[in-house]
């Protein structure tokens, strides 16, 4: 497991659980944060500083190895 | 090396709203469309964080509560969203009155349908979809049922599969050549139609929130395949792009904090006020209080005072009284309510992460916004090209907006396929075939070198993104434009002799979308340097006015012998011009 910090936002990667070898979230990752690792096939966070927490990657990694904790999301908010 | 081959009858490049609609209309006419994208389906695409459809006037509770300004862009019935696509999506200034104005009339026309017919497509919510909820990802929640849909009736699809350039046989553009990424092969793709669906070049800039894959492919492929494109220099920027060091560069989303707020200058100053008063753009009732809201501030819709504040702020970070490259934005009264809001899932809070904004100025500058354009291949109102079976939707043509690309993607994708029903599978000529192996042969050498050859693709890309944005950013100059296209006229010879992929297909593809963002960027900077007056997203410092009498003109680019040629087109003003429009706001 990594886990990569920014103020209260955790980035959370199972690398155990990276396989889909294509690195889907880095297609779909808009800010060049990600970058695919074309020797292990996996995905590697090169930039968490350019992350706007949009939640793409997480969204279509098939094997949930991405998840992203302590940022604001829309469940959150209308429970305000 | 291995090539592939496909064949359909209509073909689309792209998968975002354009393209995925354009599929959907070929394939239910009966024919086997197949989609192709340079990444995954739909997630790659500018859609994906667009907003909302903006197809309706907003319902009166919105407007009750607060959340959508009277006046803004949203409070739009059918004239005003026309009026809107004529002048080119009026964001930022938008092209002013050179966009074609029988497509702004279709788009305008067709949009409240389209964007009904989404229900057929298992879009859920069409109404908050259509008027800007105060949350949510609208975008993302629209192209995903699509995606599902367009599956579902056999539209076929091939993801990772870069797209080099189409063919073209005689007067016809018969498919298309590329690349798989995934399996390492070349791929050749026949058919009997070709719409590009290929997105908008936003990503030509350094300072820019576009979709990194935004880097304006289709511009230059249709370039290249001997298709016009019209107002390249209509670039949109917007002002509010977040400079500060260890933040994202992306912008603060238009919640409603941004509306207010003070804008000042290193020295304190604030410089708007003065510019303001300056440039006669106060207008009535206006409070001049900095607690009031912009518009409220300057008695003005805030969209019309977009591009006085990026043309501003943009001068004093030229002339010396910015903090290095940007202002400061002061949202420290903004009530802390108003900051939680999002922007198609992307909140402003997350973005600001642990920055003190109630203690701390922030620093904002100019950032190119992509999606907002004016230019792109020129298409008439069936979503033609100048080129035959060359087909246009969405943001590569000359329009934007998720409604614009929704309308032209059935336009596209109809006559693509009245194209497509009349037509036998063409017959490849030995030349076209010879022009392939060439073109694989040139895709090899890149692919062969590796990094004692040359730089790497990002390093170059870098390097365009910088040129562009020193020579044909928010505020642009003869001498810095003639700048521009002589760095990039040198960066192009040694992208072309020198770059290496180092054997990977995703290093080609950088270095393939390097090679198209140089011929991108050399259209926008010729044409701004062509277009000599200020108009909408083109301001020149040195030809600060619009001058109706001799620039109610598209500026048309095309290849001819190998060079790029610039020509003026005039505006066909059919429906509306501006003293109409001056007279009807009087």
């Amino acid at each position: 497991m990594k886990i990569w910090r920014v103020h209260t936002i955790s980035y959370e990667f199972d690398d155990e659980k990276c396989t889909c070898g294509i690195g889907l979230c880095v297609e779909a990752c808009a800010q060049g944060s990600l970058e695919f690792n074309e020797e292990t096939k996996k995905m590697e966070m090169v930039n968490l500083e350019q992350c706007i927490f949009c939640r793409q990657c997480e969204d279509v990694c098939p094997t949930q190895a991405i998840s992203i904790k302590g940022a604001l999301t829309l469940q959150e908010i209308r429970v305000c | 090396m291995k090539t592939r081959m496909d064949e359909c009858d209509v073909l689309v490049i792209g998968s975002g709203m354009g393209g995925v609609r354009a599929a959907i209309e070929a394939r239910r006419a009966g024919l086997d469309a197949l989609i192709v994208d340079k990444s995954i389906l739909a997630r790659a695409s500018a859609t994906i964080f667009a907003g909302s459809l903006v197809a309706r006037r907003p319902p009166e509770y919105l407007v009750k509560k607060g959340l959508i300004e009277p006046g803004m862009e949203f409070d739009r019935p059918f004239d005003e969203s026309f009026r809107y696509f004529v002048k080119g999506g009026a964001r930022t200034g938008g092209s002013e009155y050179t966009a074609n104005q029988r497509v702004s009339m279709t788009v305008a026309c067709d949009m409240e349908r389209r964007a009904d017919e989404l229900r057929d497509f298992g879009v859920k919510d069409i109404f908050s979809q259509m008027w800007l909820g105060p949350v949510g990802r609208k975008g993302r929640d629209i192209i995903l049922p699509m995606v599902d849909y367009a599956k579902k009736i056999g539209v076929r699809s091939r993801q990772m599969t870069m797209i080099t350039d189409f063919i073209r046989q005689g007067e016809d553009i018969i498919g298309a050549i590329g690349f798989d990424i995934l399996r390492g092969e070349f791929v050749t793709l026949w058919s009997k139609a070709v719409v590009m669906a290929t997105g908008s070049h936003g990503q030509i800039y350094e300072r820019s929130y576009a979709p990194i894959r935004m880097t304006g492919d289709g511009y230059a492929m249709a370039y290249r395949a001997g298709a016009a494109l019209s107002d390249m220099e209509m670039m949109g920027f917007d002002n509010w792009g977040i400079a500060e060091p260890g933040l994202p560069q992306y912008w603060l989303p238009p919640s409603l904090a941004r509306l207010s707020g003070v804008l000042r200058n290193a020295r304190g100053e604030t410089f708007f006020m003065k510019y303001a008063q300056e440039h006669g753009i106060i207008g009535e009732g206006a409070t001049l209080s900095l607690n009031d809201t912009f518009s409220k501030r300057y008695g003005r819709p805030f969209i019309e005072l977009i591009p006085h504040l990026i043309k501003a702020c943009q001068t004093e970070i030229m002339e010396g009284r910015g903090d290095g490259a940007a202002v400061f934005i002061d949202l420290t009264q903004v009530p802390e309510e108003r900051m939680y809001l999002d922007h198609n899932g992307v909140w402003t809070l997350n973005i600001l992460r642990g920055f003190d904004w109630k203690k701390r100025p922030i620093r904002i500058a100019p950032i190119c916004m992509g999606d907002f354009k004016g230019g792109g291949v020129d298409i008439d109102e069936k979503g033609k090209t100048t080129t035959r079976g060359l087909f246009a939707a969405g943001d590569v043509a000359p329009g934007s907006s998720l409604l614009y690309a929704l309308v032209t993607g059935v336009l596209a994708g109809r006559n693509a396929a009245s194209r497509a029903l009349h037509l036998q599978m063409p017959q490849v000529s030995s030349q076209t075939n010879d022009w392939i192996q060439h073109q694989q042969a040139q895709l090899e050498t890149i692919l062969q070198r590796t990094l004692q050859d040359g730089p790497e693709p990002k390093d170059i890309k870098n390097r365009i993104k910088s040129v562009m944005w020193r020579c044909g950013g928010p505020l642009r100059h003869e001498d810095s434009l003639r700048e521009g296209i002589d760095s990039l006229t040198k960066v192009e010879e040694e992208l072309a002799s020198k770059v290496a992929a180092s054997g990977s297909f995703r290093k080609l593809r950088e270095a393939v979308e390097a090679l198209n963002m140089v011929t991108v960027g050399q259209m926008v900077l010729s044409a701004s340097l062509y277009r000599t007056e200020s108009r909408g997203y083109n301001q020149r410092v040195d030809y600060p006015n619009r001058d109706d009498k001799n620039w109610l003109k598209k500026t048309i680019i095309t290849r001819e012998e190998s060079k790029m040629k610039v020509r003026p087109e005039p505006v066909e003003l059919v429906f509306i011009s501006p003293e109409e429009s001056r007279e009807r706001k009087q």
